[in-house]
């Protein structure tokens, strides 16, 4: 099984905590990093992205890369305006962020310029997500809306010209700010799941652009998960509940009994009597769920048992950013626990990976300015060398043959033989022409000069 | 050697140094002797690849000891042998040599390889220095040389002596491809062998390899198979200084050749503008362009060509630029997307008519030769277009615009078959590469142009059934149809075409089947079920044995293919043609060791998951540790009886006995199990008596609280619901509205089936509905249970 980590931010300058999820060993701790909700993203397992908390007072917001095997902050870039939300798609071509205005802005990594800047929101938006066939992006605010967006829309001005609004949908459905928002699978039938500070869970479906369920929750929801069988999804509360509410899941018995005081389409809780939870992340295995809470700590719950397997101390700030992924090639585990681990991944690991340039305020981006694609290398290991000799002998022995076969140079013979003989009835034909013009220029001759002695006479 | 020395079977070690020494004897011609028929040589290779004769692979025991010397010996001999063949006078012999020396390169063992490799390779170099007289030696030469290269390459620790000894053979070669003979074929081969393993010893004779690889391009006259191989050199060349800019600046120099060609060809035929703005993208201004491609000028490229000649340049350079996007790189590269699309919407958009707004400057003469080329260029741009979309992936977003326009454009005009084929190859890669987003986009483009090419389907000569309808039907309606299809099938649509077609719209309604396609979701239904229908009533083709031209069996299993995703892609109800669709599946699962049949029972068991539909839980049941535990055992207990209660309820009502799961469910004693039948029999007591809604069984209520399938509720939902009212949801949302009259026994059937389907999969929820339908008469008909009516509950 590859290893994973677990990556938590929080509101406070705690920095990032890394985690090995199986081991409990920690990796490096990422230095000054204040994160707001949903700020931090792992650029396709390259480098980490955050944006940073910043005082009233600044113009600027401001976005930090570091990368795997640094504590320090090695990209510093100042957008516009402060970015709450940062999304990135899995090639790791573009980061998305959300402005406090409510602006979405969109950077092409590999240059960190800024190609497109449109007005999403009224008020900041709060979260950013990808579709899983990364072709949409899911917009949350704290104007309470949920917005899905056509990236193809969004680069073809004359699409929007005709379609008279960029986003695809806009859902009205909160009352109050939007918390998070996670999408299923199943491409263009996805579902949409958005939490919010009006203490409840909606649930959109993306192909008809409508609400499906609508879950009303005891407390504030802070952040979801969603199964990856999609049967429940869990949403941790800011009275420190892990709710879980049904998608598709069969109901228990726990609606007989009347223990269930939670509400409709709540089907129980997990547990521990801790603060309020504010991220949470599923591991790859879909089992083990794990948790951000506000007094610092990071629990991995076991989802099958619902018992807390796993405990992460972060830091006493709320831990707001919860990002569970595989182990980066290039992450250099310190731990001697980790040693054959090192030796699988070889030069690789410590290889340093050179960041991108930090992401542009203002567009550079004009008519004449070039918009080119990378195209990365790929690794030959999965290439045959393949020895030519053999081919080509045959070939030549194939000729040989050919050439040597009775059939053939009769025919050839045959060729030439008519070959030869039209060139002869050529030669004699030259020869006649000659012949008749060489008597012709005497005739000629003779007789001009018969003429002349007559005219002379 | 002993006569009665047998071996043990063939497989034995000491067979081979024997078999080695004979084919020596016999096969080998040495000093003296002529060679023989060119085909024994063959012979002895085949057999010294399939024996591994010149391995020396033996386990180092100290029995084997004898046998290794034997087999080193043998080996030495075959050496000897073949070196003395490489320097004979004569060519065939010579020739012979150089070809067995190419297969021990490839053969031998590491240790000697790498004893004796340089010795090999001055061999073999003094027939390319000065060059040798005839063209077998030379090219096997440069084959045998390339393959020594090759065998070099895999040992990391000789990547020093690998570049220089390359570096002696690249002058020689590259002479070699200037003469104006064929044998540049094989050292072609030998260069891109070269650029592949050991690109820096090219380094100092970058500028003289561009040139002779352009030169030969362009004047060369090759064949197919040589163009392909030089553009596969140019495109390795910049390898040669592996950085970034080369890269580009190869690029940037092919487009404005291809550029210049253009303008040369397409002068009126194309508006003046977009030539200078091609060149804008290319050399932005204020810069300077670069040096021209291979040291050619302007004049060069354009003017020493025929009309003729310049067209088929373009389509060369064409394949260059699509062999440099494909190629790896060891570094990461620039692409000048722009300029690339705006070069193949350049030639998309001729298609050989003249402008009508200009007064025509070319004549007939010359017209008709361009559009002789033009399906060749088209072609070649596709490809270059398909290969941006492969390599750059997300990072066409910026000009997927573009692209789609290019796209549906061509999309419209295009005729060729073989265009159209390529064309729904790159939608199909376009679809799937940008998914949701890009189905908007493209659906009603693709689904217009895909239905008129499947159209023709009715027509032509696959319409032979009408012979077996005509018992039936009145001859004179059968004759008008007859003419009918005479008349349609003039516009016959080649099998590769509908099969490309049928792609598209499969690929289009698995990525984005859902995502407003109401306007045509049930038209590509219904289109697609008649393709396959129509395709599938004659029997089952035979597979073909040719894989180039597409047979029946194909355009069979494709319709297939795209009838399974028009089942499987989600929509709002049952899928119209369900039924028909499984009896096909059904029908060509019994072709057994067909393509056909293998991809029907992939059908089938896709569909079943459709049929049953899961929402399995979690966790194993039986096990399952629930919120909150409370009392030790007691909760397994309870949660087994709430299961199998549920099996029985349904099969008290609807009296399918489920006979096994009752006896688990009576072995399982208790209270809560006579309490849930009785329920059971109560509300459909209730249900037969009354006929009304029962909420008085608030077990039940509960029960269904809240179950399974996600379906649609109002988005102006009050968060506030009565159990009642959600009840009523839950029940509307699985029984169609439009069943009338035995709403209460609806009721519980649609409770049961998702009681069932929870927990048994659902398998008996077919049995269940037809039974109740029998037994209840007041059901006129059967429930649809996939319609979803979200407005329900506000009658």
């Amino acid at each position: 099984m590859e290893d994973e980590v677990v990556i938590a931010s929080s509101s406070l300058e705690a920095g990032i905590g890394c985690w090995d999820l199986r081991s409990g060993a920690e990796h490096l701790r990422y230095r000054s990093c204040a994160s707001p909700p949903h700020g931090l993203v792992s650029v396709a397992g390259r480098f980490l992205a955050s944006s940073q908390l910043r005082d009233s007072s600044s113009s600027s917001g401001s976005v930090l890369f570091w990368s795997w095997n640094k504590p320090q902050v090695e990209v510093k870039s100042f957008p516009a305006e402060a970015i709450n939300p940062l999304a990135c798609n899995t090639d790791g071509t573009y980061i998305v962020g959300g402005g406090v205005s409510g602006h979405i802005y969109l950077w092409e990594v590999a240059t960190g310029r800024l190609l497109k800047k449109w007005h999403g929101h009224y008020r900041p938006v709060t979260c950013l997500v990808f579709s899983n066939d990364q072709s949409l992006l899911i917009s949350g605010s704290e104007d309470g809306t949920v917005r899905v967006w056509s990236l193809l829309m969004i680069f073809d001005e004359e699409g929007q010209q005709r379609a008279g609004h960029l986003y695809e949908y806009s859902f009205t459905g909160h009352a109050l700010p939007v918390t998070d928002i996670v999408t299923g699978y199943g491409g263009s039938n996805a579902i949409i799941l958005s939490a919010s500070l009006d203490r409840t869970c909606k649930v959109w479906s993306l192909a008809r652009g409508t609400l499906l369920r609508n879950i009303v929750f005891p407390s504030i929801i802070d952040a979801v998960a969603l199964d990856p069988g999609e049967h429940v999804f869990y949403a941790g509360g800011r009275d420190g509940k892990i709710y879980i509410a049904e998608l598709n899941a069969q109901t228990t018995s726990n609606n007989n009994n009347n223990n269930n005081n939670y509400g409709l389409h709540i089907i129980g809780t997990l547990s521990d009597q801790s603060k309020a939870i504010c991220s949470l992340g599923f591991a790859l295995d879909g089992f083990q769920l794990v948790v951000g809470s506000e007094d610092g700590m990071v629990r991995v719950w076991d989802t099958k048992t619902r018992n807390i397997i796993r405990v992460f101390k972060h830091a006493k700030g709320p831990v707001n950013n919860i990002v569970v992924m595989r182990q980066p090639a290039a992450l250099y585990p310190r731990t001697a626990g980790n040693n054959n681990n090192n030796n699988n991944q070889g030069p690789m690991a410590r290889r340093h990976v050179a960041l991108p340039p930090p992401l542009e305020k203002y567009s550079s981006i004009d008519e004449h300015s070039e918009l080119n694609a990378f195209i990365t290398p790929r690794s030959n290991s999965y290439d045959v060398t393949s020895y030519t000799t053999l081919q080509s002998m045959n070939n030549q022995i194939n000729e040989l043959q050919q050439h040597g076969s009775s059939g053939a140079s009769e025919m050839e013979l045959e060729r030439l033989k008519l070959d030869c003989k039209r060139s002869m009835q050529m030669v004699q034909q030259w020869k006649k022409m000659y012949q008749n013009l060489n008597q012709f220029c005497v005739g000629e001759l003779l007789n001009g000069e018969a003429d002349e002695t007559n005219l002379m006479l | 050697m002993a006569a009665f020395d047998h071996v043990q079977n063939m497989y034995d070690v000491s067979l081979k140094p024997r078999l080695l020494r004979s084919f020596i004897k016999e096969l080998i011609p040495d000093e003296k002797q002529q060679l023989g028929n060119p085909l024994e040589l063959s012979q002895v290779v085949s057999a010294i690849k399939t024996h591994g004769l010149l391995s020396e692979r033996v386990a180092q025991t100290d029995d084997n000891k004898k046998l290794i010397e034997k087999w080193k010996s043998a080996v030495d001999l075959w050496v000897d042998r073949v070196l003395m063949l490489v320097s004979s006078n004569m060519p065939d012999k010579c020739w012979a040599g150089i070809c067995l020396l190419g297969v021990t390169f490839e053969e031998c063992s590491s240790e000697r390889f790498l004893a004796s490799y340089s010795v090999w390779f001055q061999k073999l170099l003094s027939h390319l220095q000065p060059p040798a007289e005839s063209h077998f030696v030379k090219v096997s030469c440069c084959v045998s040389i390339s393959d020594l290269l090759t065998r070099l390459s895999g040992f990391p620790n000789m990547k020093k002596d690998g570049t220089s000894h390359a570096a002696k053979v690249v002058h020689p070669v590259l002479k070699l491809i200037q003469e104006d003979s064929s044998d540049a074929e094989g050292a072609v081969g030998l260069l891109c062998t070269i650029l592949n393993f050991f690109p820096s010893s090219l380094q100092k004779n970058y500028d003289s390899a561009e040139a002779a690889i352009v030169t030969k391009l362009i004047y060369g006259k090759c064949n197919p198979n040589m163009l392909k191989k030089l553009a596969l050199c140019l495109s390795l060349l910049p390898k040669s200084k592996g950085d970034e800019d080369t890269w580009s600046l190869m690029i940037q120099k092919i487009l404005i050749a291809i550029n210049i060609l253009l303008n040369d060809s397409f002068q009126g035929l194309e508006e003046e503008s977009k030539t200078s703005e091609t060149m804008r993208a290319l050399v932005p201004p204020g810069k300077d362009p670069p040096a021209p491609l291979g040291g050619l000028t302007v004049f060069d490229l354009s003017n020493k060509s025929t009309e003729r000649l310049s067209i088929t340049n373009i389509s060369t350079l064409l394949l260059c630029c699509s062999t440099m996007l494909t190629t790896s790189y060891p570094v990461r590269v620039k692409v000048p997307i722009k300029p690339l699309l705006m070069v193949v919407g350049r030639i998309l958009n001729v298609d050989g008519s003249l402008p009508q707004t200009m007064y025509p400057t070319l004549t007939a003469m010359q017209q008709e030769h361009i559009c002789i080329q033009l399906p060749v260029l088209h072609s070649y741009s596709l490809q270059i277009l398909c290969d941006v979309i492969k390599e750059a992936h997300s990072q066409l977003l910026p000009h997927t615009a573009h692209t789609i326009r290019l796209v549906t454009e061509y999309l419209r005009t295009c005729e060729l078959p073989e265009l159209r084929v390529k064309l729904y190859g790159l939608i199909k890669m376009m679809l799937m590469s940008m998914g949701v987003g890009m189905t908007i986009y493209l659906a009603e483009d693709v689904i217009s142009s895909a239905s008129i090419d499947l159209d023709s389907n009715h027509g032509g000569e696959e319409a032979q059934p009408m012979n077996k309808k005509r018992k039936h039907e009145n001859a004179i309606s059968f004759l008008e149809n007859q003419s009918q299809m005479v008349y349609s099938s003039k516009n016959h649509v080649p099998i590769s075409v509908k099969i490309a077609a049928l792609g598209a719209l499969e690929t289009l309604l698995t990525v984005g089947g859902a995502l407003r396609s109401e306007s045509w979701r049930s038209d590509v239904d219904q289109l697609l079920i008649t393709v396959a229908t129509d395709a599938c009533k004659n029997g089952w083709a035979k597979e073909a044995n040719d894989v180039y031209t597409p047979s029946w069996g194909d355009f069979q299993l494709a319709s297939l293919r795209a009838l399974l995703a028009s089942l499987l892609s989600p929509g709002r109800f049952r899928p119209a043609y369900l039924a028909q669709g499984l009896e096909l599946f059904r029908g060509g699962m019994q072709e057994t060791g067909t393509k056909v049949a293998e991809f029907c029972a992939h059908a089938l068991l896709s569909l079943e998951v459709l049929i049953h539909p899961r929402a399995l839980p979690l966790i194993d049941i039986g096990s399952s540790v629930e919120y909150p535990v409370n009392v030790n055992g007691m909760k397994d207990k309870f949660m087994k009886s709430n299961i199998y209660s549920s099996v029985v309820q349904k099969s008290n009502l609807v009296t399918v006995t489920g006979g096994t799961s009752r006896n688990e469910a009576e072995s399982e004693e208790d209270d809560l199990y006579e309490k849930w039948v009785k329920d059971g029999e109560n509300e459909m007591e209730k249900n037969t008596t009354e006929n009304v809604v029962s909420v008085e069984a608030p077990m039940n209520v509960a029960e269904d609280k809240g179950k399974g399938i996600l379906v649609e509720t109002q988005a102006d939902e009050e968060t506030d619901r009565y159990a009642l009212k959600n009840m009523e949801t839950e029940v509307e949302v699985v029984v169609a509205k439009g069943v009338s009259g035995g709403g209460a026994a609806n009721d519980v059937v649609g409770r049961r089936f998702e009681t069932v389907g929870g927990s048994e999969g659902g398998g008996e929820f077919v049995f269940a509905l037809g039974d109740n339908d029998n037994e209840d008469a007041a059901m006129d008909e059967i429930p649809d249970i996939v319609d979803v009516e979200p407005d329900s509950d506000e009658e």
